[in-house]
């Protein structure tokens, strides 16, 4: 009889055990925009939990159209504190990496722009030289803010044991091992024609940040002429460029988000020269407005595209 | 006797476990309505109707998809997207921080990058 009711004891704590192991999903608003955040196994609930209020921080401290933000703070005099400093010495290096095709200091031209307001219309030469030449610029870390987030959450769920999860922080996209059914993750790159959530190729990864810029997100128009909210920070005007989106894959989730923004201004030939030198770390995908397609080796096996695409070899 | 419970044990698992599988498996397609984070409801889309919520919005279940009928939010977008369509984005109500997603997305990828405005 003993023997009859340990076995029934351990039948129960395995089916209980299966049942701990699941997967939780957070839907939420954070940094202006949609983020879910999808995590399997054991303490998924208390993982999720934790990463939103990860990011809530983070936007607490980033947002610099917040007065109460700490980069609020440095762009009126404050010294920033630690973490904040370390970031904003990163997004310089990456300025000077790209050649300034991504820079963090144009917060003037970007409100010039109307780039906060939904009333927006193209300023006077003038006033856009001026904000290039002004000896004193603030600093947007919205260019990096969503990748420091993903690197951020991954440190931080890594370290709590997770295994498989999905963050979708408005639109950059980053995965931390398989996903739950033990398969490689697939992710869709956002076809700019289509209806929002279609895609026109997709790629196969474990442990990377996806991240796409394009001038479609956000644009406006005026005398029939189209405006993207890319800003090329060398001309204080939106990106002249021969691509509809250009599309980072990368193990470093900081560097993805702002070499999407950088490769977008620079177009496919200065970005496919660029990528000769940082093959290391990145690869990418840039849809040409032609429609054809350009894909770096090191993602080209795990790749699919339903357009004509060309490899790029070292 | 032994053979007999253990048969017993064995039979009840194995039951326990289709039901298990088959439960969440049952009824047509659903969408899921989360406001600021969390779900509030589950949808049956296969039971036509309108469906009223408190933050102000109408839903309209038609078809076997969902769209927001009418809405008191100031920019309107979420009536303007229309319906709910496989592997299209979920509906978003900024305003009110609303979403309508499906339950489960058969588009065949995990996720879209660059998706979002």
């Amino acid at each position: 009889m003993k023997k009859f009711l340990i076995s029934v004891l351990c039948l129960l704590l395995c089916i209980f055990s299966g049942c701990a192991a699941r997967e939780d999903t957070r839907t939420f608003f954070c940094m202006d925009t949609e983020m879910s955040v999808s995590v399997s196994g054991a303490d998924a609930e208390r993982n999720t939990l934790r990463a939103e209020n990860e990011l809530y921080r983070l936007d607490a401290m980033l947002d610099a159209q917040s007065e109460s933000s700490e980069l609020y703070a440095f762009n009126h005099g404050a010294q920033p504190g630690g973490e904040l400093s370390a970031l904003i010495a990163r997004s310089r290096h990456f300025s000077e990496e790209t050649s300034r095709a991504f820079d963090p200091e144009i917060l003037e031209l970007m409100a010039l722009w109307g780039y906060f307001h939904a009333d927006a219309s193209v300023p006077s030469e003038d006033t856009v030289s001026e904000a290039l030449h002004a000896a004193q610029k603030s600093t947007d870390l919205g260019g990096i803010a969503k990748g420091y987030a993903a690197e951020r959450l991954r440190a931080m769920l890594t370290e709590n044991g997770v295994r498989s999860a999905i963050l979708n922080l408005g639109g950059n996209i980053a995965v931390i091992g398989k996903n739950p059914s033990g398969r490689p993750w697939v992710i869709g790159l956002q076809d700019p024609s289509g209806a929002p959530g279609s895609f026109f190729a997709s790629v196969r990864l474990c442990d990377k940040s996806v991240v796409t810029s394009g001038g479609y997100e956000r644009y406006f128009e005026q005398d029939g002429v189209r405006y993207c909210h890319i800003l090329d920070p060398k001309t204080g005007r939106p990106a002249q460029t021969d691509l509809l989106s250009a599309t980072i894959v990368s193990a470093q989730d900081t560097l993805a988000d702002a070499y999407s923004t950088a490769l977008y201004v620079m177009g496919s030939a200065r970005a496919a020269e660029f990528w000769q030198s940082h093959a290391e770390d990145f690869d990418f995908v840039l849809l040409r407005q032609d429609g054809t397609v350009l894909v770096t080796e090191g993602i080209a096996a795990d790749f699919s595209c339903e357009l004509h695409y060309e490899v790029l070899q070292k | 006797m032994k053979t007999r419970y253990w048969i017993l044990i064995f039979c009840a698992v194995i039951l326990l476990c289709t039901a298990l599988w088959l439960l969440p498996k049952s009824g047509g397609d659903r969408a899921v309505v989360s406001v600021v984070g969390k779900p509030l409801l589950t949808l049956d889309l296969s039971a036509d109707g309108q469906i009223p919520l408190d933050c102000g919005a109408v839903l309209l279940i038609e078809n076997g998809t969902v769209c927001v009928l009418s809405n008191d939010c100031p920019d309107q977008v979420c009536v303007r997207h229309g319906i709910l369509t496989r592997g299209g984005a979920p509906i978003v109500c900024l305003p009110k921080r609303l979403v309508i997603r499906w339950e489960k997305d058969r588009s065949g990828v995990d996720a879209v990058a660059g998706a979002m405005p």
